[in-house]
């Protein structure tokens, strides 16, 4: 199993003081994770998500990222397809620049948006996103890879020009989908795409994503060249030596978290449309409390405490058949830069070592190709 | 931390209503129509109508919504509520800051009994096939007018009315803050396209609300249910430190 860390960038206020502290701090720890040998490093795109996330251009902080490592891989969690936000040939161009720059590091995490604050900022139509993410995700890729492309659509149109620069990995970087709702899962899987798991979930619900995912990838009709059948779930992460210290300093983080994203105006909330279901992320964290002033408690798995807790935790997620788990370090800096350091060398010592071969995920691809023989 | 309200609690208190007690009768409404039209509001003002117990939502936005309940306990009666929707630690809920009733009889039940801040006043509501609007008029001169147009079918599951908190008092309490949770149970619902054709916050008495951008209207036929409030909030205190359940 591999492990990525992931970035939201929250703010405490006073903003004006602590973004460009926030920033640097990211930016230190995605150093240090490298020269401890993470796997990769994820970052959000969102906007005019007070507090919660200030992390809106994604792919200039990857680029910081990427030109300050060597090995971790610099994944975008993702770019939002909604053409509103992002014009899709600017998409493709940024994400080819990053591939050449980081030298072909790059994984390009597809998504919609989930929140009004942020799809009414941009004044976007909700009924539409599901169908201009699809339609985004069917281009780029061709974006890429033909040399002069041209198309029209209900996400956008253009003549035929060639789309430059190139990405350096061939035929291009894998793909994945950010899934934060039932049924993101088969979009990812009927399209080959990877599972950008961005949910707090529990290891039943997991264990059934994985099994139908893998499944039902088996028959899908890939968005690019090739088919990337990879599952990567978030976590939360703080490690210390003291198991109490570990588990009450990583609660206060995950706390701040949920409330936070609680804030927020989620577009089912707001905006009645079958295009939002859910309250995506929100559904679990509101579920754990049962009354307005419930104390929430932490979703199971997660990886705070000492090392020997963390290793038990991440071993049932491993046992899923998850190929990745991506931790998100601190929350609007509510844990110090020197704490959330060492919590990554610990981490990187104590625990990465337990998880070195890839076995139950190769297990579960195979578990999926016999099943669909048999 | 999220923003916390600055309003002022001894000052509002002064206009707030008192309820007699937390325990009111459960009050049937069935086939009420409910028109509810929703709109962004300025940021800072809104906050100087949020008590310090709750965060404002991002973006801030008010609801204006119509009841219109042809049979009830009461006899038929309309009402319009103005409230602005925030988070009570991180749910969402709608802050009545003022409501309008048809019927004397029932602005005396609903200010008594469930802690509305509630007055008379004329209302009109029109159901039309492709037009459901409301006004509400005060001394003579129109206050308030707000519309769906262009309606398009959606399903009842598909609607987020939020529970109400009202901020009262209560004989031995002092001010507290109410949460009001009206069921549905849905017959139809629609979306559609906001309008908010007359808004005068002074003579409606909600100074601070300055809507500045549509974002939706829904309306829904359905039999509702008031059943008496379960948690009660300090109105001083953040929410997860100052909530109670008292039902």
């Amino acid at each position: 199993m591999k492990f990525g860390i992931f970035f939201e960038l929250s703010v405490p206020r006073p903003f004006a003081e602590n973004e460009s502290l926030v920033y640097h701090n990211a930016l230190e720890q995605v150093r240090l994770a490298d020269e401890l040998g993470f796997d990769q490093v994820w970052a959000v795109e969102h906007h005019f998500l007070e507090e919660y996330s200030h992390c809106s251009a994604p792919e200039l902080f990857l680029t910081a990222c990427a030109m300050q490592t060597t090995n971790i891989r610099v994944g975008h969690g993702i770019a939002t397809c909604v053409p509103q936000f992002n014009n899709p040939i600017r998409i493709a161009e940024r994400a080819a620049v990053l591939d050449v720059l980081s030298g072909g590091r790059l994984e390009m995490g597809t998504g919609r948006s989930a929140t009004w604050t942020e799809l009414g900022g941009f004044e976007a139509n909700l009924d539409d996103t599901k169908k201009t993410w699809d339609e985004i995700v069917h281009a780029l890729p061709q974006m890429w890879m033909q040399e002069r492309y041209s198309h029209d659509g209900l996400a956008f149109s253009m003549p035929p020009r060639a789309v430059l620069p190139k990405p350096v990995q061939r035929p291009h970087p894998p793909l994945w989908v950010a899934v934060s709702s039932p049924g993101t899962e088969d979009d990812a899987a009927d399209r080959g795409l990877g599972c950008l798991g961005v949910n707090f979930t529990t290891f039943a619900a997991q264990e059934r994503q994985v099994v139908e995912y893998r499944k039902r990838i088996q028959h899908c009709e890939p968005a690019g060249a090739f088919v990337n059948d990879q599952l990567n779930t978030i976590n939360f992460l703080f490690c210390h030596d003291d198991s109490e210290v570990g588990v009450s300093t990583g609660r206060q983080m995950i706390g701040q978290f949920q409330y936070l994203a609680g804030q927020l105006g989620m577009a089912k909330e707001v905006y009645p449309t079958r295009a939002y279901l859910t309250a995506g992320l929100l559904s679990g964290a509101r579920r754990q409390a049962s009354s307005p002033g419930d104390l929430k408690e932490p979703p199971e798995g997660i990886a705070i405490g000492s090392p020997d807790q963390i290793i038990r935790e991440l071993k049932k997620w491993e046992a899923t058949g998850i190929d990745r788990v991506q931790f998100l370090l601190n929350t609007s800096e509510i844990i110090p830069q020197q704490q959330v350091l060492d919590s990554l060398r610990l981490f990187a010592a104590e625990v990465m070592p337990h998880f070195t071969d890839d076995s139950a995920a190769t297990q579960s691809r195979a578990k999926a190709a016999q099943g669909e023989a048999a | 931390m999220p923003l916390f309200g600055t309003l002022d609690i001894d000052q509002a208190m002064q206009t707030a209503p008192t309820m007699a007690d937390l325990t009111p009768e459960t009050m049937e409404l069935p086939s009420a129509t409910v028109l509810q039209v929703s709109y962004e509001v300025a940021h800072e003002p809104a906050l100087t109508i949020t008590p310090p117990a709750l965060h404002p939502s991002i973006p801030p936005y008010v609801t204006f919504n119509l009841y219109h309940h042809p049979s009830s306990p009461l006899g038929p009666f309309d009402l319009v509520t103005v409230r602005l929707i925030v988070r009570a630690g991180i749910r969402p809920r709608g802050l009545l800051l003022q409501a309008f009733c048809s019927d004397e009889g029932a602005t005396e039940h609903l200010a008594t009994r469930w802690g509305y801040r509630v007055r008379t006043a004329d209302i009109t509501q029109q159901q039309r096939h492709d037009r459901i609007s409301a006004t509400v008029s005060i001394d003579g001169s129109r206050a308030l007018g707000f519309a769906l147009t262009e309606s398009e079918p959606v399903s009842g599951g598909d609607l987020e009315l939020f529970d109400n908190l009202h901020l009262t008092q209560l004989p031995d309490q002092g001010p507290v803050i109410v949460q009001v949770d009206p069921s549905y149970q849905y017959a139809q619902a629609q979306r559609g396209v906001p309008q908010l054709d007359v808004f005068d916050a002074e003579v409606l008495g909600v100074q601070g609300v300055e809507p500045v951008y549509p974002i939706v209207a829904v309306s829904c036929v359905a039999d509702m249910t008031l059943s008496a409030p379960r948690f009660v909030l300090d109105p001083t205190q953040p929410a997860v430190k100052g909530t109670k359940r008292v039902g």
